[in-house]
């Protein structure tokens, strides 16, 4: 099924009308927004549109379709196929991800129960981002990440929105899905890297990957430890002080690890309380730093554990 | 054979076949009362099911009501591998509406009577929304009134029965006798 079958099948059908009859490309169809009396927009090729009724684009509010509170009921409904108490959990985090591995981000009025949050009501606002797996987007880090002895310990440093969960994707895929590929457990706690969509990975990481969806880093990665004998584990967004408990663990067990972080560079990392004992202990052999000069995902330097650049464009 | 003969044969022949009719008709209205117990039984047992695939597994309606569709008798299992099917493929039509619409054509020839099939059709008017409590506590609902009607008609079933088989024979009986 392609992006655009898949697509339609969660809007209201007047919204799918719409979105049909529009002439995009959906490879460069990066985000659609409802929001409820407010223009239908999308984000596409990085610039902002909205959709009139006939299915043209425009970027004037005048001309643009209004949506209504039913298109985003139905949509809900459509999003969760009848089946809201199905996404509870999904629905507290404020994201359900479909078939496709894309994403519907929700807001409305939080409801609380002894102050945490126990779900959404009067969905109002819904962001469908698409997902979009580039293959191909770690081949000019893998030779400097994998040795004889296989992958190094891995660090992906980069700053939000830089492409360091695509990258780390395509090196899980890579390592997995090789001939003389290895096992990898993903413990993806926020459904971003396999974007499993009824325990499925919608993206492609490899024949020899085992995956967690939804759950805790920590937790997850002695889970996989004990339970699926990976070589390699990858999390994503490491930054707690349980998470570098667990780490401590799994290296100590023999897996090599391949995570990512928030950060601009490694000396970044030296100003975080937490993440700065795993620069000053060296658990990591490898620090890829992303940024998005030129394009998304771009790899500024390649360091080993001493701090010396390997990386040469 | 002479011509009173023939006539008293034809006669006792129209007569038997008048009577074996109408004892026909008694016994498969009797047979109803059965096989409606019976469709009933299985309601309830496929709501128990979904019951469960909710509270345990929080499974999605469509990929639920397959699941229920492979352990059920013939005629629910059209309905939700229709249903599902449907779902699935996302066309113009609602949950509502092609629940309706299943319902009319998969249960046309069923024994159900009008309150449980009241009940069906409200099952599928109210599934899918709210949160899992609420979804549970609407099918314990309807399971109850279920329950209920079921009681009703076992406590009933042996009697009713009877008396249609009976109705059925004494129907035949005095038909025979009004027209000879």
């Amino acid at each position: 099924m392609d992006k655009k079958e898949e697509l339609m099948k969660i809007f209201a059908p007047q919204l799918r009308k719409i979105v049909e009859r529009a002439e995009v490309d959906y490879e460069d169809l990066q985000e659609i927004r409802l929001r409820v009396n407010m223009p239908m927009m999308m984000i596409y090729k990085n610039h902002e549109y909205m959709f009139r009724e006939d299915g043209g684009l425009c970027s004037d509010n005048g001309q643009a379709y209004v949506i209504t509170p039913e298109d985003i009921r139905e949509t809900m409904a459509l999003v969760s196929n009848y089946s809201l108490y199905a996404y509870e959990d999904e629905i507290r985090q404020g994201f359900i991800t479909i078939k496709g591995g894309h994403r519907v981000g929700i807001a409305g009025k939080i409801i609380l129960e002894n102050e945490k949050i126990k779900s959404i009501q009067y969905i109002s606002f819904m962001n469908i981002r698409l997902s979009h797996q580039v293959k191909g987007c770690a081949d000019p880090v893998m030779p400097y990440i994998l040795t004889e002895n296989g992958l190094c310990h891995t660090l992906i440093i980069s700053p939000p929105c830089c492409g360091k969960t695509t990258i780390l994707r395509d090196i899980i895929r890579q390592v997995s899905g090789s001939r003389c590929g290895q096992s990898v457990g993903v413990v993806d706690e926020r459904s971003e890297i396999a974007a499993c969509y009824l325990g499925i990975p919608q993206n492609e990481l490899g024949i020899r990957t085992d995956v967690l969806d939804g759950c805790p880093k920590a937790h997850g990665m002695l889970m996989l430890l004990r339970s699926m004998s990976p070589r390699i584990i990858a999390v994503d967004e490491i930054g707690s002080q349980e998470d570098l408990d667990a780490i401590g663990y799994v290296i100590n067990c023999g897996c090599k690890l391949l995570a990512t972080v928030h950060g601009n560079s490694v000396e970044d990392l030296m100003n975080k309380p937490v993440l700065s004992r795993l620069v000053k202990e060296r658990i990591f052999e490898r620090y890829i730093v992303l940024n998005n000069h030129g394009s998304i995902g771009h790899v500024e330097a390649v360091y080993n554990e001493f701090g010396t650049n390997l990386f040469y464009h | 054979m002479n011509l009173e003969q023939i006539c008293f044969t034809i006669k006792i022949g129209a007569a038997v076949l008048v009577i074996a009719g109408c004892t026909g008709v008694g016994f498969y209205q009797s047979g109803l009362v059965s096989q409606r117990i019976r469709e009933d039984r299985e309601f309830y047992r496929i709501m128990t099911l979904l019951y469960g695939e909710i509270e345990y597994a929080a499974t999605p309606l469509p990929q639920a009501l397959k699941k229920i569709a492979a352990r059920s008798g013939q005629t629910f299992k059209l309905f939700f591998e229709t249903v599902a099917g449907q779902l699935e493929n996302a066309g113009e039509k609602t949950l509502r509406e092609i629940w309706l619409a299943q319902v009319q054509y998969c249960f046309a020839d069923s024994a159900m009577g009008a309150a449980e099939r009241e009940i069906l059709l409200d099952f599928g008017k109210n599934m899918g929304y709210g949160d899992k409590k609420m979804q549970l506590s609407t099918i314990a609902l309807y399971m109850d009134n279920l329950e209920t009607i079921l009681k009703g008609l076992e406590e009933n079933a042996a009697s009713k029965k009877k008396l249609y088989r009976c109705i059925g024979i004494f129907a035949g009986i005095l038909s025979v006798v009004l027209l000879v």
